[in-house]
């Protein structure tokens, strides 16, 4: 198990200059359900601004409860969970509607849109009135949608509403839980994309948990592969031998 | 085979769970309070004293039984008004009859209740929370018409008296003597059960119904006899309710009834049997005190209010103190106790299932709820 | 027109309407926090009672209505923030409970202050003078009703599509977590919704006054006759409010005339029953509905 801290902090983002205040950083997070539960343990990692940190890891190793974790829901909902985060050094408050207003915005798994509410209603909620202002998330399929209902959105629209929302936010640390659940290839790697093309235009940090290893290594920085709620390999993209570290700890076929 | 599984099981988390063996310490306290008040009604012998202990009996009786159903089982029924009535005009109108010695028409009028239970209990596989709260208080209008049908033009139906021991059996220390040693006849019955199969069956229903039927838990069976006891119970206290008044007059059976039975349940406490002897207590107590007060004030002005806004601040009172139970204390007045008695007793007595009720109350929401959905 | 039947059509207009109003307050407030309020009742008697006392002093009547109907909307907001607020997140039954007890608490409240007796309105606002209308002898009572009610539907209707207000209320009735992540000010909206419902119901117990005189119990027990009409209709949908109250004020009046007021309830809360068991969503309430 390499050392998470040496490799990440020496680690240069890929085209920013480097920053000695991460933008995001995680001390030990630790989340343990009632009844002992562990959801993970002990985890930690920085990001900085302009990259993207994948959480990889096999279902159920606890990559959601870290993400909820930081996001600050865990602690309303009588989950024990321990670990210091930070927001450009100053530390992030413990509620999901605090950490929002910090700027950092999570996109969840389920429960992302309002079913009976259109797309042009959830963007409107959010401030925007023409996709033009959530450049560079203006896909075409919500504007073809504009007045549909989002209950009637097929997945992958779904997910580029809830990510527009949140785009519309202007947040600086984006953290992404579980994008590509249920949506086809293709789709997930034109999200992705798109998540790249926000961080690298405007700076800002991104987080995303994924079972897709291989579509997010294609997006991401610096990676992060949990196994049992702890992290057992981090470091650059660069380091990452993909085939390696996806046949040992991902369970990726050798191809 | 199934049910040492679930003891298995309830052993192994019983000793956090209010669900497994309820230490005596525990569940005497609303009887023992019921007791010394009892003995010192009896043998002080005013009449007005032994009257109301005598109600304050029936009352136990009728909460013992709807704790069974809303406490224990978790079925939203709000039904209890329309098996009090069940009871006590079955009884009346059989002990007008002359092959119905004494004490059938109790025995009668219990199966009678029971069998209606098991009637709305059939409903209740159907439906669950919410929408059987919304049935049963159908239920409740339906039957005070059927009630009204049934008292005719003269509204009431009359008691015929039977002799016990040679005396009448109307209110009187006969009375209270035989209205105790049914309560507590039925809480030994109840409270066997509840430390056994059948209550672990029902709490389990209780807390998760399709998670019940999983372990094996034959929810439905389980389910129909917890309808059928718990309208038996109710229907007895409504018979010795027709013995007390000697007539059963069919307004008395209103939905302000059953909201009353509902704030004995979850003011005195809805988890535990204790906690409905205190809740019938408490809630008998208020009229009572209102009652007296009046009676017995100097000032005119006061008696002159208190007789006009005597029943409406009572009422206030009622929806005060289930509004501030609901609020604070989900547990009731048991659990406040409980929770006075364990600071001041030592730890002697504190098992981890004997604590502070509050572990169940303050732990996630799903363990909040009384009655599952 | 036989005159049972104008009698038939104008009580169902009259009752329907005042079911609608109880009703469509009911539907603001259980689509918006989820709560099955037994309390529309406390709001009503409080509409009747200050809509009188002000009526009896002098001012005007529609006045004197909405402003009843705006001091109950303020005690339900009130209701919201101090009892229900706090209840959120225990089970529906808990809560449902807690609108019983704080129903209760209010009517008994009302009554301490102002007595049980009936409530009087001294002088007559609405007429029965026989107004003659496409066949039917109408009444200014019978039009003053369904006009309100279709007022006051048509304001929710359109402010719950039109307005941002009413954008956020749909918000918070289908994700409340979410809606209070994209900073949609979840407790203000629900109590907003409570308020709203309140005023419904306060303009259905201060209007039922102008033409009845019935005890603050009375007009109490009208809350938990808009019941079988929600379960008919579905309890969160708006034109299910309409329909039903429309249907049950229908067949209570049929009743009225075929069997006698003393089987109204009988009949109506039997209906309820059978929508129970037979199609618990009712005509028009949602797939969620079903899994109360």
């Amino acid at each position: 198990m390499s050392d998470s801290s040496t490799s990440l902090h020496n680690a240069e983002p890929v085209g920013q200059p480097f920053t000695s205040v991460p933008r995001l950083s995680v001390e030990g997070m630790s989340v343990t359900y009632r009844g002992g539960a562990v959801g993970c343990s002990e985890v930690s990692f920085a990001v900085s601004p302009g990259s993207v940190l994948a959480v990889l890891g096999r279902n159920g190793v606890g990559k959601t409860s870290l993400l909820r974790g930081i996001a600050g829901f865990q602690s309303t909902e009588g989950v024990d969970v321990r670990g210091a985060v930070s927001l450009d050094g100053a530390p992030l408050p413990k509620n999901p509607v605090s950490v929002n207003r910090a700027g950092v915005a999570f996109v969840p798994e389920r429960e992302k849109i309002f079913p009976s509410l259109t797309v042009a209603e959830h963007l409107k909620i959010t401030g925007v009135t023409e996709l033009a202002d959530i450049e560079p998330l203006r896909f075409p399929a919500l504007q073809d949608r504009w007045s549909a209902r989002a209950g009637l959105l097929s997945g992958g629209e779904r997910q580029m509403l809830a990510l527009a929302m949140t785009w519309a936010q202007r947040p600086s640390v984006l953290l992404v839980d579980e994008l590509s659940l249920g949506l086809a290839p293709i789709v997930v790697k034109q999200l992705l994309r798109s998540i790249r093309e926000i961080v690298e235009g405007y700076g800002v940090s991104a987080v995303v948990v994924e079972q897709d290893a291989v579509a997010a290594l294609s997006v991401a920085d610096q990676v992060v592969i949990l196994d049992h709620g702890e992290v057992v390999w981090s470091g650059d993209r660069s380091e990452t031998n993909a085939a390696e570290v996806g046949a040992r700890y991902l369970g990726l076929g050798a191809e | 085979m199934r049910e040492k599984r679930l003891n298995a099981e309830a052993g192994e988390r019983g000793t956090r769970r209010w669900t497994s063996a309820v230490p005596i310490s525990r569940v005497a306290l609303g009887p023992a309070l019921l007791c010394l008040l009892a003995i010192g009604v009896l043998l002080g012998g005013d009449r007005v004293y032994v009257f109301e202990l005598g109600l304050v009996g029936i009352f136990a009786i009728a909460a013992v039984g709807q704790q069974w159903i809303l406490g224990r089982c978790g079925q939203a029924s709000i039904g209890a008004a329309a098996f009090l009535g069940i009871g006590a005009f079955a009884t009346a109108s059989l002990s007008n009859r002359s092959w119905c010695v004494f004490p059938l028409p109790i025995v009668l009028a219990g199966a009678i209740g029971g069998a209606s239970g098991l009637l709305v209990g059939l409903t209740a596989v159907r439906l669950r929370g919410l929408y059987l709260l919304l049935s049963t208080l159908a239920l409740q209008f339906i039957a005070l018409f059927i009630f009204q049908r049934y008292a005719g033009s003269a509204g009431v139906v009359f008691v015929n008296v039977p002799t016990l021991f040679g005396q009448p059996l109307q209110p009187g220390v006969l009375f209270d003597v035989v209205v105790l040693l049914l309560l507590a006849v039925i809480i030994g019955l109840i409270y066997n059960a509840y430390r056994s199969a059948p209550g672990r069956a029902w709490s389990a229903i209780r807390e998760n119904e399709s998670a019940a039927r999983v372990v094996g838990v034959n929810v439905v069976a389980w389910k129909l006899f917890a309808f059928a006891g718990s309208s038996a119970v109710t229907a007895i206290a409504g018979a010795m309710y027709a013995y007390l008044f000697q007539s059963v007059p069919y307004q008395a059976f209103s939905l302000q009834l059953a909201i009353s039975m509902l704030v004995m349940v979850y003011v005195g406490g809805q988890r535990s049997l204790s906690g409905a002897v205190l809740g019938a207590g408490v809630v008998s107590l208020i009229p009572f005190i209102l009652d007296r007060t009046q009676a017995q004030a100097t000032n005119p002005t006061l008696i002159s209010w208190l007789s006009t806004n005597g029943p409406t601040l009572n009422t206030a009172l009622y929806g005060l103190a289930l509004t501030l139970v609901l609020l604070f204390e989900r547990g009731g007045l048991a659990a406040l106790l409980a929770r006075g008695r364990d600071r001041l007793l030592p730890s002697k007595h504190r098992g981890a299932g004997n604590g502070s009720p509050s572990v169940e109350l303050d732990a996630s929401p799903a363990h909040l709820s009384e009655i599952p959905t | 027109m036989n005159a049972d039947l104008n009698t038939l059509i104008v009580g169902t207009l009259v009752d329907g309407s005042t079911l609608a109003l109880i009703s469509v307050g009911f539907v603001v407030i259980f689509r918006t926090t989820k709560v099955v309020s037994f309390a529309q009742g406390v709001f009503m008697v409080v509409g009747a009672l200050i809509s009188a006392e002000l009526v009896n002093r002098g001012l005007n009547a529609y006045i004197s209505l909405v402003a009843a109907a705006l001091a109950a909307g303020v005690l339900g907001a009130l209701l919201f923030r101090l009892v229900f607020l706090r209840l959120l997140g225990i089970s529906p039954f808990a809560t449902a409970i807690a609108t019983i007890s704080v129903g209760i608490l209010g009517l008994a409240v009302c009554e301490l202050i102002r007595g049980s007796g009936t409530i009087v309105v001294g002088r007559q606002v609405l007429s029965f003078h026989s107004i003659p209308v496409a066949g039917l002898k109408l009444n200014q009572v019978v039009i003053f009703s369904v006009v309100l009610a279709g007022v006051v539907y048509c304001i929710i209707g359109a402010t719950m599509r039109w307005t941002r207000v009413g954008l956020y209320m749909r918000a918070v009735a289908d994700r409340p977590v979410l809606a209070g992540y994209v900073r949609i000010p979840t407790a203000a909206i629900s109590a907003l919704a409570w308020g709203a419902g309140a005023f419904a119901a306060a303009l259905s117990g201060g209007s039922f006054v102008l033409v009845n005189q019935p005890t603050p119990d009375t007009v109490f027990g009208l809350g938990l006759v808009a019941f079988p009409a929600l379960l008919l209709g579905g309890l969160d949908s708006v034109l299910g409010a309409l329909v039903g109250s429309l249907a049950i004020a229908a067949l209570q009046n049929a009743t009225l005339l075929a069997l006698g007021g003393s089987w109204q309830d009988v009949v109506s809360y039997g209906a309820l029953l059978v929508v129970l068991l037979v199609r618990p969503q009712g005509l028009f309430g949602s797939a969620e509905v079903s899994r109360l």
